[in-house]
């Protein structure tokens, strides 16, 4: 029905040397294994990072880039091999992505909104992978966890068994058998607390803190702003580093076609293109997910949040309400002017 | 004589009125949408569901969730939001540039071009609260499906 239209050739440009790029990324060994669906309820979607949308179904593998979107109704349990299993709760999106840490493919399982429990075995024998919600990352060490995420983007980590550290805006907080902690968004992890002799209950505290939303929705936007504020200055680092690789990279594979001697052209191809190129691929992997990340973010934390205030104030729209429109736009601008650069259409 | 040019005019009627029925879709015919209003403005929260297809476009924000968009048809009968009085002053195809009177934005730019369905309609709606923008498209049965909507609008 209509045309798909890029809105510069600098952003066409751009595209295509991703699009080059990430065959080297692509051409590069999984760390992680996929996940496969072992079990599920209701009628799951699955989002592709090419941005096709299918249900679920038994025994489909999901990869790096795929999302589970999750109902009302539905519920899905997903396998990597002994390693690990990961049960999908209702309303509820989980992404897999990969970022590259100190050199390393690292696999990131998140819930942007909703809840997922992890159980993953320390006969894994790779790196373990990184949970998180949008909002906060946390690495793990032979752990039964179950993460929360909330509608004012705050995190909440349960830990069954194993060891989690949850680091937020520059402070950990390390987690054994039977801890929790609750991380707002934007900011530090609150007390950690023993879960024994405390009840909880994940609609409850969903509720809790749509409440403590709906009762300071200027304090809520403030900590998603300050949070894709760091996703912003993340991205913007390694978009520099990629363009920076890239440019060494080029000079090196013109070199390469300089070098008359077969030896020393295969030499210099392995010693010097090469170690470029993978630079180059591990900066695009990263500022798109710092990108990534941010839409997450903007999309199952901030949409809801306008909505939300928007649905109930569509009648009588007050100061406060006509404040906290003000505030949005503002970050929507921002995150705008910030990621938009960074994303593609079939990120959407 | 006479009777058999009525004869013709009658089936040339039916056959205007069977082919118009073909090339209009559901989504883009005035009696549908107004019926979708009617649906919007008196059914229970479920149907509202039913009838809302995801993601859903409010003004630019995209709405993923079941969850959300049950919350969205909640707060908005909580707030005593119908569709009043509602009248279609347009309705006609989605475009193009149908995205900019949502949101000036790639993501919403991108939400017309993959989401928005191919028989999707644009309807501007006056109620007593105010002129709306409605996206319609696809059925469910013989009721267009409520894609997103922005408003009221300014002016």
């Amino acid at each position: 029905m209509l045309q798909t239209t890029h809105t510069g050739s600098g952003r066409t440009r751009r595209a295509l040397g991703c699009a080059a790029l990430l065959g080297i990324l692509a051409a590069a060994p999984a760390l992680a294994q996929d996940a496969s669906v072992v079990y599920l309820e209701g009628e799951p979607e699955l989002r592709t990072p090419q941005g096709t949308t299918d249900w679920l179904d038994f025994g489909m593998s999901l990869a790096a880039g795929d999302s589970v979107v999750t109902g009302s109704n539905d519920f899905v349990e997903l396998e990597q091999g002994s390693a690990s299993t990961i049960q999908v709760d209702p309303d509820t999106v989980f992404t897999i992505r990969e970022v590259e840490v100190d050199g390393q493919r690292q696999t990131v399982m998140s819930n942007s909104v909703g809840s997922v429990r992890y159980r993953f075995n320390r006969i894994a024998g790779r790196g373990e992978p990184r949970i998180g919600t949008s909002s906060v990352v946390a690495g793990i060490r032979g752990t039964e966890v179950t993460v929360y995420a909330g509608a004012d983007g705050s995190s909440l980590f349960l830990v069954d068994s194993g060891e989690v550290e949850v680091t937020s805006a520059g402070q950990s907080v390390s987690l054994t058998e039977n801890e929790g902690v609750e991380v707002p968004v934007g900011g530090p992890p609150g007390e950690k607390f023993e879960v024994i002799g405390r009840e909880l209950n994940f609609a409850d505290w969903a509720a809790s803190r749509r409440g403590d939303f709906l009762d300071d929705p200027l304090g809520s936007l403030d900590g998603v702003a300050t949070r894709l504020d760091e996703f912003s200055t993340e991205a913007a680092t390694w978009y520099q580093n990629y363009l920076d690789a890239k440019e060494q990279s080029d000079a090196a594979r013109e070199r390469i076609g300089e070098i008359q001697d077969e030896q020393e052209r295969q030499t210099y191809r392995d010693e010097t293109w090469r170690p470029l190129a993978d630079q180059t691929g591990a900066a695009i992997l990263n500022y798109r997910y710092h990108a990534l990340s941010a839409l997450s973010l903007r999309r199952y934390v901030l949409g809801p949040m306008y909505m939300e205030m928007k649905t109930r104030n569509i009648l009588q729209q007050d100061a406060q309400y006509r404040e906290f429109v003000d505030r949005f736009d503002e970050i929507v601008g921002s995150f705008e002017d910030a990621f938009v650069q960074y994303l593609e259409d079939t990120d959407i | 004589m006479k009777r058999s040019l009525r004869t013709l005019a009658a089936a040339l009627f039916v056959a205007l009125f069977v082919a118009s029925c073909a090339t209009v879709p559901v989504a883009q015919r005035d009696n549908r949408v107004q019926a979708l209003l009617e649906e919007l403005n008196t059914a229970d929260i479920d149907r509202l569901v039913e009838l809302s297809a995801r993601p859903f476009l409010l003004d630019g924000e995209i709405i993923v969730l079941e969850r959300d968009v049950r919350t969205l048809w909640t707060n908005l009968r909580e707030a005593g939001f119908t569709f009043d009085a509602a009248t279609i002053e347009d309705l006609g195809a989605v475009t193009d540039e149908t995205y900019r009177q949502f949101s000036d934005s790639m993501e919403v730019r991108v939400w017309f071009e993959r989401y928005a369905p191919e028989d999707a309609g644009l309807a501007r709606v006056s109620t007593t609260h105010g002129t709306f923008l409605i996206v319609t498209g696809d059925r469910v049965r013989r009721t267009p499906m409520i894609f997103g909507f922005t408003g009221p609008q300014e002016g």
